[in-house]
């Protein structure tokens, strides 16, 4: 066992920590919900860090945090499936890279600025290339840009077939656990720096032991949901592990959402304070995969068959 | 990042359950349904934890010359896991083994390793903790238990309570205080049991029989010589014992036994097909999960040798959710098992999820803890 961030890893989240740091430097706030910052896109791609899955020394743990990592930025990319199933499982499709996982109708998160579609079914998994003229666009109410396939039949004729449809969903709930960890984590970071500064009835709130043991609680449920998702990507982890992983990250985003909101009080209800850039993702993130009820059966399911 | 145990780790877990298979009884289970603060637990663990120590199973973790094998940190830690996973059958003395045993090594004079530590890795000694008064429970340096200097000895006065295990213990590990006030002054004290001076009374409680007493202690004269380290500097070896203590309990592992138990029961009654129940365990299980990987974190820090922090409060936070998320599924589902024997194992696990949340540092103390050390939340 070794629990923590190995030299090789420390040195490619300096990469990450550079990337994001010209992203934060860019940032802008107030506009619409939805956003996508193309050049941090751009910038995680170049910078080689979107491929550590599928090399040796690094492997799907690593994915997994490059994911934590960057998911704790206000900036928003396409990250996990391409750190995380992408390398494993169609490295030949363009990036980025949207997952549907249901009904080929419904609205796809990232499927906007997509040049691929990795489709998920009870039939198997497969993936095919999208452009502009394939999607319409669907207004956000969640904090990632959103789209439909204006004809999914044609888009799905031309889907290729992957090999091993069992480790792509397995790889899929993977990320989206990671991604979890990632949004809630950035959510707690910039409240604890809220109430650290913000002074009412004459001191910090965060003196206030009904904030602090609230937000210590938050903090002890993603530390455990994040260990469990680095866990569910390391050598010799289980489909157990994976959802295990997952529904321990889905089920712990309602009340550390509630949280953060309380605690940023009005400012937090604003487009101009980041703190819905993570919420909002966790809010749908928690859906996925048929939500927290469904990875706890499926659970339930592996463990006592 | 690495999840994977090593082969000498396996083996090591493959030999304490071929012993575990081998040296439980068949009773076991019935004996643990009286508590681990149980006349007959505590009868129990002094066979058992005898055989342990003939096994080489009961200190390893301890240096070869003191009765150990020199083992890991991690394979100290396997031995728990394995321990609760069938119910803690060392009982009382998981105390001596965990931290009692290892602050006598490391800050114990020659007479005092002599006169203790061969009983406790023999599996002969029962020990309690003399730290909480009624006025110093979570506040544990607010004690105000007096030791008075008399010549070569010391005059001790006051009481504990809530103290596990007194009712049968040899020996107490013992704070008291000769000056100041709050973490400057406190001592520690090895005492006997026995000493003249001491009374001792079982308080009926809800986590089995046995567990808690009052102890007071009227002018009991105890030599210098029982004192553990330093006059008035005990306060760093208290903190060197409860890193010990807070992570030495891995209850997760009895959680998740007692969860598959309940499950085999609910097949078997036909109602495992609700999804309700499914969901629910499930959602049980994943907490006993998230208790293990964030224990597991501590464990690996404390491998590599770095200082205790305030991980390990992060940690006991989610230890006591998983003991509460099981303990209610069980409850919820399967009451009627809290009235019959088919599960022995239920009831103590329910009795040491209510305590989980106060023993050793309550859980609010914890999440205090983390709010100040590790999201370095300002104080009030």
């Amino acid at each position: 066992m070794f629990l923590d961030i190995s030299d090789d890893q420390d040195a490619l989240l300096t990469t990450v920590s550079a990337v994001l740091a010209r992203a934060r430097s860019r940032l802008v706030l107030g506009g619409g919900k939805a956003s996508f910052d193309l050049e941090l896109d751009g910038d995680l791609e170049k910078g080689g860090v979107l491929d550590a899955a599928s090399y040796p020394e690094f492997g799907v743990s690593t994915a997994a945090l490059v994911v934590h990592e960057v998911c704790r930025s206000a900036s928003i990319a396409e990250v996990a499936a391409s750190a995380v199933i992408r390398p494993l499982i169609c490295p030949e499709a363009p990036r980025p890279l949207a997952v549907l996982t249901g009904d080929p109708t419904q609205a796809i998160r990232f499927l906007p600025v997509a040049r691929a579609v990795l489709v998920l079914s009870e039939a198997g998994a497969s993936w095919f290339p999208v452009t502009a003229d394939d999607v319409e666009m669907v207004e956000a109410y969640f904090a990632y840009p959103v789209g439909r396939l204006r004809d999914p039949d044609r888009c799905l004729s031309r889907a290729l077939t992957v090999t091993d449809p069992g480790l792509a969903r397995r790889l899929a709930q993977l990320a989206v656990a990671a991604e979890i960890t990632g949004v809630l984590q950035g959510g707690l970071d910039s409240v604890t720096a809220h109430v650290t500064d913000r002074r009412q009835f004459g001191r910090p709130l965060g003196t206030f032991q009904s904030v602090q043991h609230r937000l210590a609680a938050c903090a002890s449920k993603i530390a455990a949901a994040k260990w469990l998702a680095f866990k569910a990507g390391g050598a010799g982890a289980t489909h157990t592990d994976v959802v295990t992983a997952l529904a321990s990250a889905q089920t712990i985003v309602d009340a550390i959402v509630y949280d953060l909101h309380q605690f940023l009080g009005a400012m937090g209800l604003t487009l101009e304070h980041p703190l819905y850039r993570w919420t909002y993702r966790a809010k749908l993130l928690k859906s996925e995969f048929g939500g927290a009820s469904r990875s706890h059966r499926e659970l339930a399911e592996l463990t006592w068959p | 990042m690495n999840f994977e145990w090593t082969t000498r780790e396996q083996a090591f877990r493959d030999e304490i359950r071929s012993f575990l298979a081998r040296e439980l009884p068949p009773d076991w289970e019935t004996i643990a349904r009286h508590g681990p603060g149980s006349k007959q637990q505590t009868e129990f663990s002094r066979i058992f934890c005898a055989k342990l120590a003939e096994a080489g199973l009961l200190v390893p973790h301890w240096p070869k010359e003191q009765g150990g094998r020199g083992s890991s940190v991690w394979e100290h830690f396997i031995l728990g896991e394995e321990m609760w996973a069938v119910g803690e059958p060392r009982g009382p003395q998981y105390m001596n083994v965990n931290w009692i045993g290892p602050t006598i090594l490391r800050f114990g004079t020659d007479e005092q390793k002599a006169r203790y530590i061969p009983e406790i890795a023999a599996g002969n000694a029962v020990w309690c903790q003399g730290f909480s008064e009624p006025s110093a429970g979570s506040d544990l340096a607010s004690l105000r238990t007096r030791a008075d200097r008399d010549g070569d000895d010391f005059i001790i006065s006051g009481s504990k309570v809530w103290t596990s295990y007194a009712g049968l213990a040899q020996h107490c590990f013992l704070l008291a205080r000769t000056s100041g006030n709050r973490k400057e002054g406190i001592c520690i004290f090895l005492i006997s049991m026995q000493t003249p001076g001491i009374n001792v009374r079982p308080i009926p409680a809800l986590v089995g029989n046995g567990d808690l007493h009052e102890v007071f202690f009227q002018d009991v004269r105890v030599p210098a010589s029982h004192m553990l380290g330093e006059e008035g500097k005990a306060w760093s070896l208290i903190t060197y014992a409860l890193a010990n203590e807070r992570i030495g309990l891995p209850r997760y592992q009895l959680s998740t036994r007692v969860l598959g138990e309940v499950v085999g029961q609910l097949k078997a009654n036909g109602s495992w097909s609700d999804d309700v129940i499914k969901f629910r365990a499930g959602q049980a299980l994943a907490a006993c999960e998230a208790a293990r990987m964030l224990v597991y974190r501590v464990v690996d820090q404390r491998s590599r040798g770095l200082p205790p922090n305030a991980e390990s409060s992060l940690a006991r936070v989610a230890i006591v959710e998983a003991d509460h998320a099981v303990a209610n599924f069980a409850l919820d589902f399967l009451p009627e098992a809290f009235s019959s024997h088919v599960l022995p194992l239920l009831k103590p696990h329910h009795e040491r999820a209510i305590a989980a949340g106060i023993a050793s540092g309550a859980a609010e103390i914890q999440l205090g803890i983390v709010a100040s050390d590790y999201l370095n939340l300002p104080r009030s």
